[in-house]
């Protein structure tokens, strides 16, 4: 016999509007009830797939805290150009919410009232549960979690063809310029670079591969990074950075070092964010379609699928090779 | 006569002639009118030109850098838009030369695609960008992408120039025209983007064009080849007057070759460039130029005979922008002479000074051909371009 809404109502006790408030995931009933009545629907083997789900109409875009910041912008800002075109042509209302691992999230993302949840960047394990657990779709970009879908750019091939563009201008010491390892894609960019070395049989030196100081701004970071690689008894003649931003920054550490780009040191940067070709030089850097990374991440949510890789594309400028050439 | 040295009296013309055109070409369901008599009249109202479409973004474009956005964005935004509206096929990747646009009903006219309108759109993303259109990034890319897909021949550096709608075959037709504007628009992606792979596809064709290929016809360059890029002498011998095609040499393609090698060593210090600039410039007008009624012709054969004596507008237009980066490059006061020279003649007989603009065609004696100041193709892009162009070096 099957099992109705009408047979959970009695079992947990509860009207049977409340049952279906908690597993249609609306609004009007504490936490603890909706968890109640979801026990007691698991137990007694409901169908969630009878219920008729109500029609996507609003999404939440969060960001965390620590990429909502003037550096990381002009990046994010293009993936919500993206989210924002693929809802407007959903017919969705998108809302955005930065969160910080301190905060009352289940809180705010109650005012927002979301029906799905589309989550940009890093995000803590301890944030990624909270969103699990609000039992709405989530997807995932820039990032990779268990059990959530998630859409990436392609970076390790990215950081491969950063390295292997380096090794084949002639470069004999390449750093690679990191923030911190717990973000998905710079582990994997660190690997396509290492990757690249070991293909060409360089040793990687670890002397060459510098981090941002952990919980320090990009800006003030990558600075600092940067002058402890060029400090080093053989500094690099090339540096990666795990961005642009990163790049732009320590960049401005090799001019304030009296070093001429690309001659004295070569830069490449992740991403192709507008200020890349504003660079002085311009920056050599892997693009990244980041509204395309937005639209991917509505189709997810919407749609679900398999999780989805981005293919990029090196795009090669002044501050890996001179443009002002002079020829016989 | 005006000081034609003087910033302002460039920038007045600049803007007398935008009058011209705008707002009255704007088609509030699309695109633009391309088709004006003399006085602004519109004498056809649904046909459209990709290499007006194109013309009128870079128009607006420069507009918006130098005169501000407030009054030329929204017009910019309109003509970027037209070139997917009314051109772009999405099946294809192609982009029509001719389409007809009847209050927001498109129907195809031409679907033939040619690499000089390709290189024309490029162009248009290229200065949309530079004028901070962010949309304009991707179609860029996805041009230069097209193009290299379609018609680049790496065994020849040099592209082909046209193909069928469906792409399904490539005519053994091969010219220096579109591989100029091409070059013209690589030079321009490069200024938008700073990839360098534009710059370096700028230098390649300049190579190729003023170099290579003008050692196998007399060291200047002939607009036609065989698919080998052997020259065709013979090509359209018999229709001088075909207007994308003509018979022989071209002293105003000379001339405008001179530019962007003199633009390409702004970006790439290769010392050849000016040289070559000179060379090119100065045989077109010691070739070409009338010395009875002023003006330089539009074509002469290979017995350096003039073929089409009459008098082109964008020639006038290309010479005397190639005369001030001349001027200014080699520090020469004889081309601040030539430019005034050339001015000076297009200043009494192809501006129009009472409706604005340029008139188009000028016969040797330079009398008018008819009352059409714009059909297809021309929206003035050579004359503010050049005018823009010397702005930049004075």
């Amino acid at each position: 016999m099957t099992v109705t809404v009408r047979d959970i109502a009695r079992e947990a006790g509860v009207s049977i509007g409340t049952v279906s408030r908690a597993l249609k995931n609306q609004p009007g009933l504490a936490e603890e009830t909706r968890r109640h009545v979801r026990a007691v629907a698991e137990r007694l083997g409901y169908d969630s797939g009878k219920l008729q789900r109500r029609k996507l109409r609003k999404l939440a875009f969060l960001l965390h805290r620590q990429h909502n910041t003037l550096a990381n912008t002009p990046f994010f800002s293009a993936v919500l150009h993206g989210v924002e075109e693929a809802c407007r042509i959903e017919g969705i209302v998108p809302s955005f919410l930065s969160v910080g691992p301190t905060d009352p999230v289940a809180d705010q993302l109650r005012l927002h009232d979301p029906d799905a949840l589309l989550c940009a960047g890093f995000f803590e394990p301890e944030l990624l549960n909270v969103f699990r657990e609000t039992g709405k779709p989530v997807a995932l970009i820039d990032h990779l979690a268990d059990g959530l879908l998630s859409v990436n750019p392609d970076n390790q091939s990215g950081g491969y063809l950063a390295t292997q563009h380096l090794i084949r201008q002639g470069r004999k010491r390449i750093a690679f310029l990191s923030g911190s390892l717990a973000h998905y894609s710079i582990r994997e960019r660190f690997r396509g670079h290492r990757q690249a070395l070991f293909d060409s049989g360089i040793l990687a030196d670890p002397h060459l591969e510098a981090m941002t100081p952990p919980g320090m701004d990009v800006e003030p970071g990558a600075y600092i990074a940067m002058q402890q690689l060029l400090s080093l008894d053989r500094p690099p003649d090339a540096v990666f950075a795990f961005n642009d931003s990163a790049a732009l920054n320590a960049m401005r550490a090799i001019i304030d070092a009296g070093l001429s780009m690309p001659r004295d040191i070569a830069v490449v940067g992740f991403d192709d964010i507008a200020q890349a070709a504003l660079a002085h030089p311009p920056l050599t850097t892997l693009r990244v379609d980041k509204e395309e990374l937005g639209r991917a991440g509505v189709d997810l949510v919407l749609h679900g699928g398999g999780n989805r890789t981005l293919p990029v594309e090196l795009v090669i400028r002044d501050s890996t090779v001179a443009t002002q050439r002079v020829s016989a | 006569m005006p000081n034609f040295r003087d910033r302002q009296f460039l920038i007045d013309h600049i803007r007398k002639t935008l009058t011209f055109y705008h707002p009255r070409s704007i088609d509030p369901s699309g695109g633009f009118y391309h088709f004006l008599k003399d006085d602004g009249t519109v004498y056809d109202a649904t046909t459209r030109h990709l290499v007006s479409s194109t013309r009128l973004v870079f128009n607006y474009a420069m507009a918006c850098r130098h005169f501000g956005h407030a009054a030329y964005e929204a017009p910019l935004r309109h003509a970027m838009a037209f070139l997917e509206q009314g051109h772009l096929d999405p099946a294809t990747g192609g982009y029509a030369w001719v389409v007809t646009w009847d209050e927001g009903k498109r129907a195809l006219l031409d679907g033939t695609n040619h690499c000089y309108g390709l290189a024309f759109v490029l162009l248009a993303y290229s200065h949309a960008l530079m004028a901070g259109i962010e949309e304009a990034r991707a179609p860029l890319a996805q041009t230069y992408d097209l193009m290299e897909k379609r018609f680049f021949e790496p065994q020849h550096g040099l592209y082909a120039d046209e193909a069928t709608p469906d792409w399904s075959m490539t005519y053994p037709y091969r010219g220096q025209n579109a591989n100029m504007h091409a070059c013209e628009a690589m030079l321009a992606a490069y200024e938008a983007t700073k990839e360098t792979r534009y710059l370096d596809r700028a230098e390649l064709l300049a190579h190729n064009i003023t170099r290579r290929q003008a050692a196998r016809a007399g060291g200047m360059m002939w607009e036609h080849y065989y698919s080998d890029w052997s020259v065709d002498w013979e090509y359209n011998r018999q229709d001088k007057t075909n207007i994308f095609r003509p018979w022989g040499y071209q002293p105003g393609h000379l001339t405008e070759w001179a530019k962007l090698l003199l633009i390409l060593e702004r970006h790439r210090k290769l010392d050849w460039l000016a040289p070559r600039a000179k060379e090119l410039f100065d045989l077109a007008l010691a070739k070409a130029w009338d010395k009875q009624n002023g003006g330089i012709f539009y074509g002469f054969g290979p017995e350096d005979e003039i073929c089409d004596a009459d008098k082109y507008f964008w020639v006038q237009a290309e010479s005397f922008a190639a005369a001030a980066c001349l001027a200014q490059r080699t520090g020469d006061a004889r081309y601040w002479e030539q430019y005034d020279r050339i001015w000076d003649y297009a200043w009494r007989h192809f501006v129009d000074h009472e409706h604005g603009a340029w008139y188009r065609i000028l016969t040797h004696d330079n009398k008018k051909y008819s009352d059409e100041k714009s059909p297809a193709g021309k929206v003035d892009y050579h004359t503010m371009g050049a005018c823009y162009e010397v702005l930049g070096v004075l």
